[in-house]
């Protein structure tokens, strides 16, 4: 036999001639070959890449070896049909079956001969090996190497370094397995889609391991250098991530807190604050989360402290209270009724009822006055926790100067100040408690109040203005949100005289302008000194409003409102309530009037114009 | 060459002569060259708090997503710039919550200057009153827009700079982290160069001080920015020193190109002008 393995031990090709004390002996195979087509060995011809056998070409490469097809065929049916000799002897098979075919006998029994690795079977024997030699040269499906089959591979070689080279580490571990993957399939698919539709072979499966090779050395490097870098980025981050934790967990933000701690290394300081963590969530009766930190440190610091004892305590507690309390939160807003109605708190001589709002500067609380049973609102202002203490000295004499001017203000349109002072570092204000509710919504378009109602809720406005302004104080606020009107008896009262003003000076040292200046005049605007007529600007802008449901200056941002206020003319209200008299229009352009000289002067004055108009309607 | 090598960086902040409490807040990563000042508002303590977690949430944030991304594929300075948004938003919200729960933080926010040093540009974020300046060859320019009522009424032309400094709303800032679920963070990026001086200050320097000082004082002492800084800190308090004080430079010794691969190498050169026309 003459067949010669690969390097792996696989047959994949077959030398057509062999030479023999320099002579050139044709194969076996190519002798039956020749047999078959009644040739004898003279009508060979020897080429360089081929060998000539008659008119049948066969490609070869320079050793004069053809590259074997091997045909694939399965159990049942095996490319070539074979027989038992002994079955031929005994007269089973009828001998009819083998006319005009080739027939090749040898031993193909396991154990006898030499079995053979080819690309279609692990061990076949050489007889078979024959049988494929043969049909392919017959069938002519011999494979070819082609002459540029050596550059082709070459190419791929460098297609596949250079990937490797230069894109494999440009790209991310997802896209690179993806392309990597896609390349590799690319090359196989082309390895077998020329070997059984063209029958030429070229060598791709090399690149393609090497490609694979590659990639594979590429990303283990890639994640050791990740993971280098992530433990440096631990001990960077850790530091900040712990001071995080700890600010969070002393503002009692423990969810917050727990989550920063996690990121840090288990360190004694980190061991220790996330122990005092988890007595946190303890004490707010959040178990679950108690425990979760508890077996946080457990996994890196086993001995530490109790956190066994604490870890199946916790869980005992988890399951009774889930039972009983749905929710362990405490509010400490509102720690001053907290203690659960045992004893009501005093504020100065007032007990306090109840809570009825939070406003920007503090708690609002509903308070009774014991001796004489007068109901009041109380408004608290946290000053030691808004103040510094270098400040807070002024400040306070500021905030008792404002309520006793405002205190002093008596008019039946102006909320009566009862009483002001100071206890359990809470500042207080208490005041006549009001029934109704305050104008905002009634600047929603399709809640406008009747003309009629609305025009005598200003000249009430304009009276507590008007009444103010002579006595020099003024509002600086005024907006709907700060007029209470009761529909009911149809009272108005404005709110926050002088507060608005204590307000404002604890957000001129460093502080957020809150809210838009919808209700701001030009003047206030640019920082000047203000006066009554200012107020009577944001009346314009109320009025406006309440009129029309829509407001005279309206930008996406706070710089262009200011720039339209200070600068562009509104819109006249006739063009959004076309049915208004025009003498409104021209008292509502003339308290909009930015300069100041030729707005109406005084409250007084913009009455007086409101009451024409009240008299015009009426007569219709 | 790395980023650590090439920044020269000095930090000062002082409580000033009135206040009792400092409510700016600092820090500086040099490995992954990031600069974070935040000056905190709000009653008693809470202005200290809002402006620390602000400062403690970049460098966390920045520095485990930097060193992440170092470790693999070198980022573009566009994914760089997206990670320190995303931490600034994360800080606000962290801020915003914590008010939103704490009676005694309610109300609370933070103005915010960062710098973050790479590839031999400078990406800037701010938001609010404090500032980032350049100094290049002696001549100073300041990079960032306040978001002060007192700058849009200057934009707007309603007040002029002199009257500004008479403004009683002089301090009254337009944003700010942590008063909003979500903030608008000015970004900017800048080409750097060797030899420039970068400052990041809180409103206590500039409010006391002249640019065309500030200029001065940095020009002088030649390379010994820690003099510098304390220069600053002394002169702002000289000069009335109503407010906290702080200070940081950053001295670009020399360049700190990132060594990326073939493609950013070479796609990189493109980046960088339509970087510097963008601002």
């Amino acid at each position: 036999m003459n067949a010669t393995p690969d390097t792996d031990g696989a047959i994949r090709a077959e030398p057509l001639l062999v030479q023999y004390q320099q002579a050139l002996y044709p194969s076996l195979a190519l002798q039956v070959a020749a047999r078959y087509l009644n040739l004898d060995s003279q009508q060979l011809q020897l080429y360089p890449d081929a060998v000539e056998l008659g008119n049948l070409r066969i490609a070869t490469d320079s050793a004069m070896r053809m590259n074997t097809y091997f045909y694939q065929g399965s159990d049942a049916h095996p490319p070539f049909s074979m027989d038992a000799f002994y079955d031929v002897l005994s007269g089973k098979i009828n001998p009819q079956k083998y006319q005009g075919k080739i027939v090749l006998i040898g031993a193909t029994a396991e154990g006898i001969g030499d079995a053979q690795q080819t690309p279609v079977a692990a061990n076949m024997s050489p007889i078979e090996t024959l049988a494929h030699s043969v049909s392919s040269l017959l069938n002519r499906d011999f494979i070819v190497v082609p002459s540029w089959a050596g550059w082709a591979e070459s190419l791929a070689w460098l297609l596949v370094i250079a990937y490797l080279v230069w894109l494999l580490p440009e790209l991310s571990a997802g896209k690179a397995a993806l392309s990597t993957g896609i390349l590799l399939l690319l090359l196989l698919m082309c390895h077998l889609l020329l070997m059984t539709q063209k029958s030429w072979w070229l060598q791709l499966a090399m690149p393609a391991s090497l490609l694979l090779v590659g990639h594979a050395l590429l990303t283990t490097k890639r994640y050791f250098q990740t993971e280098r870098g992530k433990e440096k980025a631990e001990v960077v981050s850790a530091e900040s991530n712990r001071d995080l934790a700890l600010m969070f967990q002393s503002q009692g933000q423990l969810d917050m807190a727990f989550d920063r701690f996690k990121k840090c290394p288990v360190d004694d300081a980190v061991a220790d604050g996330m122990y005092h963590l988890g007595l946190d969530f303890e004490r707010k009766r959040q178990f679950n989360k108690a425990e979760a930190v508890f077996s946080h440190i457990r996994q890196y610091r086993p001995d530490y402290k109790d956190v066994t004892q604490r870890i199946s305590r916790a869980r005992q507690m988890a399951e009774t209270v889930v039972l009983g309390a749905s929710s362990g939160r405490t509010n400490e807003s509102t720690l001053l009724l907290g203690d659960g109605g045992i004893e009501k708190p005093m504020l100065g001589r007032y007990l306090v009822e109840k809570e009825l709002a939070k406003g920007a500067m503090g708690v609002v609380y509903l308070g009774r006055d014991p001796k004489i049973g007068r109901v009041v609102a109380i408004k608290t202002l946290a000053l030691s926790e808004e103040f510094d203490e270098a400040e807070l000295q002024d400040v306070k004499a500021r905030f008792f100067r404002e309520a006793e001017t405002a205190g002093r203000l008596n008019h039946p349109n102006i909320v009566t100040i009862y009483d002001a002072g100071e206890e359990h570092d809470l500042a207080y204000i208490a005041m006549e408690l009001l029934q109704g509710e305050d104008l905002t919504h009634y600047t929603q378009a399709d809640h406008l109040l009747p003309l009629d109602k609305l025009i005598r809720i200003m000249i009430s406005v304009a009276e507590a203005l008007d009444y103010a302004h002579a006595q020099q104080v003024v509002h600086r606020d005024i907006k709907p949100s700060n007029i209470m009107f009761d529909a009911k008896t149809d009272k108005v009262k404005v709110t926050d005289f002088g507060i608005a003003r204590i307000t404002d000076s604890s957000k001129t040292k460093t502080g957020v302008v809150l809210g838009t200046p919808s209700y701001m005049s030009p003047e206030q605007l640019s920082g000047k000194k203000l006066d009554g007529r200012s107020d009577i600007f944001s009346l314009g802008v109320t009025f406006y409003s309440l009129l029309t449901g829509s407001l005279p200056f309206k930008a996406d941002s706070m710089a262009a409102l200011m720039y339209k206020i200070a600068n562009e003319p509104h819109e006249d209200i006739r063009t959004l309530r076309p049915e208004l008299d025009e003498h409104l229009a021209q008292i509502v352009n003339k308290m909009l009037e930015k300069n100041v000289l030729q707005r109406y002067q005084k409250g007084k004055q913009v009455i007086a114009d409101l009451e024409q108009v009240l008299s015009g309607m009426v007569d219709k | 060459m790395s980023i650590s090598e090439a920044l020269d960086l000095a930090a000062l902040t002082d409580v000033g002569r009135y206040r009792t409490h400092n409510e700016d807040a600092m820090a500086s990563d040099a490995s992954i060259g990031l600069l974070v000042l935040a000056d905190g508002m709000g009653g008693y303590k809470a202005g200290e708090i809002a402006s620390e977690i602000a400062v403690l949430t970049l460098m966390a944030e920045m520095s485990e997503a930097m060193h992440e991304e170092k470790a693999s594929v070198k980022p573009t300075i566009h994914k760089v710039e997206e990670q320190l948004a995303r931490a600034v938003v994360r800080a606000n919200y962290t801020i915003f919550h914590i008010a939103q729960n704490q009676p005694q933080c309610a109300g609370m926010g933070t103005t915010l200057v960062t710098a973050l040093f790479y590839d031999n540009k400078m990406i800037v974020g701010h938001v609010g009153d404090s500032r980032l300046y350049r100094l290049r060859e002696g001549v100073l320019e300041q990079l960032t827009e306040d978001h002060s009522l007192m700058q849009e009424q200057i934009n707007l032309g309603l007040i002029s700079k002199a009257q500004a400094r008479m403004s009683e709303h002089r301090n009254l800032v337009t944003r700010a982290l942590g008063v909003d679920p979500t903030v608008e963070l000015d970004v900017s990026k800048h080409h750097v160069e060797t030899g420039d001086l970068y400052l990041l200050c809180s409103d206590g320097l500039t409010d006391m001080l002249d640019d065309d000082v500030i200029q001065k004082t940095l020009i002088l002492e030649g390379d010994d920015i820690g003099k510098k800084a304390a220069d600053l800190v002394y002169l702002a308090n000289e000069a009335g020193g109503t407010d906290n004080i702080s200070v940081m430079l950053a001295k670009v010794k020399r360049d700190y190109a990132v060594k990326g691969g073939w493609s950013q190498r070479f796609f990189g050169k493109a980046n960088v002008k339509s970087n510097t026309s963008s601002k």
